[in-house]
């Protein structure tokens, strides 16, 4: 049994990855925490089919999936898809333009349809490549290179194009992190 | 009409292409206006998306911290509550996760040492520590469906011809019935019947295969109270956050 306590051994660890994973996919604080939950739960349930490798990625499958099968539905016919604490808590202690930068950059992804918005967080936010994104969303690689290609060819149409606010249009050129 | 995708730009633009590839894509992009159209907004596509989208995440809430720590502790110390190792992939396992047949292998207690004299307590505790992990939210939005209930109970029947035929009707209790679970403890099948009262934990009746007769007992543990008690051939428990009283009401309703 040694190699599956390793689940339940390792998952608080993975906790804060996977939380801000569920906040970002759901929006809201609400249905984060049930996706949360759920996604440990069938991790500690199905520790069995962990056969060693990338917890990470397996426990963000978990979540993917569970956020496809199970919580979005609940989201979409009760709660707000946009939680406005998203907009409301900006607490950094970067410059007032780097926030607003950030913002609306923010706001950009989250427009983005959710195929596309997933592979974005993944890839630019998670860091996963885009073999680890295919494998965690069941898809193949071309997809995720179409997925993320539409995704950044719409944010960098909308960044020339002038819809977003000035300052992302004059601060575009600062590269991934 | 050049056939340079998308996909392709993108990993040129982000330096993932060999450099006799990268040099060709070069030579496409200067030679058409609208290739390079879309080269400059892939190129104003490269943001602090990272920076973005972690900046407003509030921190795990403390409540949910201790939950999981909690879990995962039970999981680690008893390995009482795996669930079968299956060949099939993920999304079947989720999507078909209702249906799933879990295992409650009992190596914690050890088999090979597994005695009648002490086997009703590692029942319960086995149970209980199962019905730790299920919070309202696991079951709440289940429909429970008290059709397959039944014909999952027949099919059941034909494992053990002294498993009830129907699920008990603890509406008087206020609980609705969710679903019926096969599992297995220490060799043995187990039927697993999953009741929901709101603002209240899952209530869980199981009963198992055993004519030794066990003394009928109420034990209070951490989150969730038990019953035990003789139901003809069958060991039975019931779970829940209730007390004794409301225990041994579900016991009378099962039968004994």
């Amino acid at each position: 049994m040694q190699k599956n306590d390793t689940v339940a051994k390792q998952l608080p660890d993975f906790l804060d990855q996977i939380w801000r994973f569920a906040y970002r996919l759901s929006q809201s604080q609400e249905a984060a925490q049930e996706l949360t939950q759920k996604t440990c739960l069938r991790a500690l349930e199905y520790q069995a089919n962990f056969h060693g490798g990338n917890l990470r990625s397996w426990l963000f499958k978990i979540m993917h999936n569970l956020w496809r099968d199970e919580v979005r539905r609940t989201v979409r016919a009760g709660l707000k898809l946009v939680s406005n604490d998203i907009e409301a808590d900006l607490s950094s202690t970067d410059g007032p333009e780097q926030q607003m930068l950030l913002q609306e950059v923010q706001q950009m992804v989250n427009q983005l349809p959710e195929a596309q918005r997933t592979v974005l967080l993944l890839t630019a936010v998670e860091g996963f490549s885009y073999k680890e994104t295919a494998e965690l969303l069941d898809v193949p690689v071309g997809t995720v290179m179409s997925r993320l290609a539409r995704a950044r060819e719409k944010i960098g149409r909308s960044v020339l194009q002038g819809e977003t606010r000035t300052v992302l249009s004059q601060s575009h050129g600062q590269g991934l992190s | 009409m050049n056939k340079i995708t998308p996909e392709i730009l993108v990993a040129w633009i982000d330096g993932e292409l060999s450099s006799q590839r990268s040099a060709e894509i070069s030579a496409l992009v200067s030679a058409d206006a609208d290739l390079a159209t879309q080269v400059a907004y892939l190129e104003a596509s490269k943001l602090p998306y990272k920076a973005a989208l972690n900046q407003d995440v509030p921190p795990v809430p403390n409540a949910l911290k201790v939950q999981v720590e909690q879990w995962s502790q039970i999981a680690d110390n008893d390995s009482a509550l795996v669930k079968p190792e299956r060949k099939t992939n993920y999304r079947d396992i989720f999507s078909g996760a209702l249906a799933a047949s879990i295992l409650l292998v009992a190596s914690w207690v050890g088999l090979t040492h597994f005695q009648k004299s002490d086997a009703s307590a590692q029942w319960t505790q086995a149970i209980v520590n199962y019905q730790n992990f299920y919070v309202a939210e696991t079951v709440s939005d289940i429909n429970g469906n008290q059709k397959a209930g039944v014909k999952k109970l027949l099919k059941l029947q034909q494992e053990y011809a002294a498993f009830p035929p129907t699920p008990p009707d603890l509406s008087a209790l206020g609980y609705s019935f969710k679903r019926v679970q096969r599992l297995d403890f220490a060799s043995k099948p187990v039927v697993q019947m999953v009741f929901f009262k709101e603002g209240k934990r899952p209530l869980a009746i199981c009963l198992m295969p055993d004519t030794e007769t066990v003394d009928s007992k109420y034990t209070e543990h951490e989150l969730l109270n038990s019953y035990i008690w003789q139901s003809g051939k069958l060991r039975a428990i019931v779970v829940a956050q209730e007390d004794s009283e409301t225990l041994e009401k579900v016991a009378n309703l099962v039968g004994s």
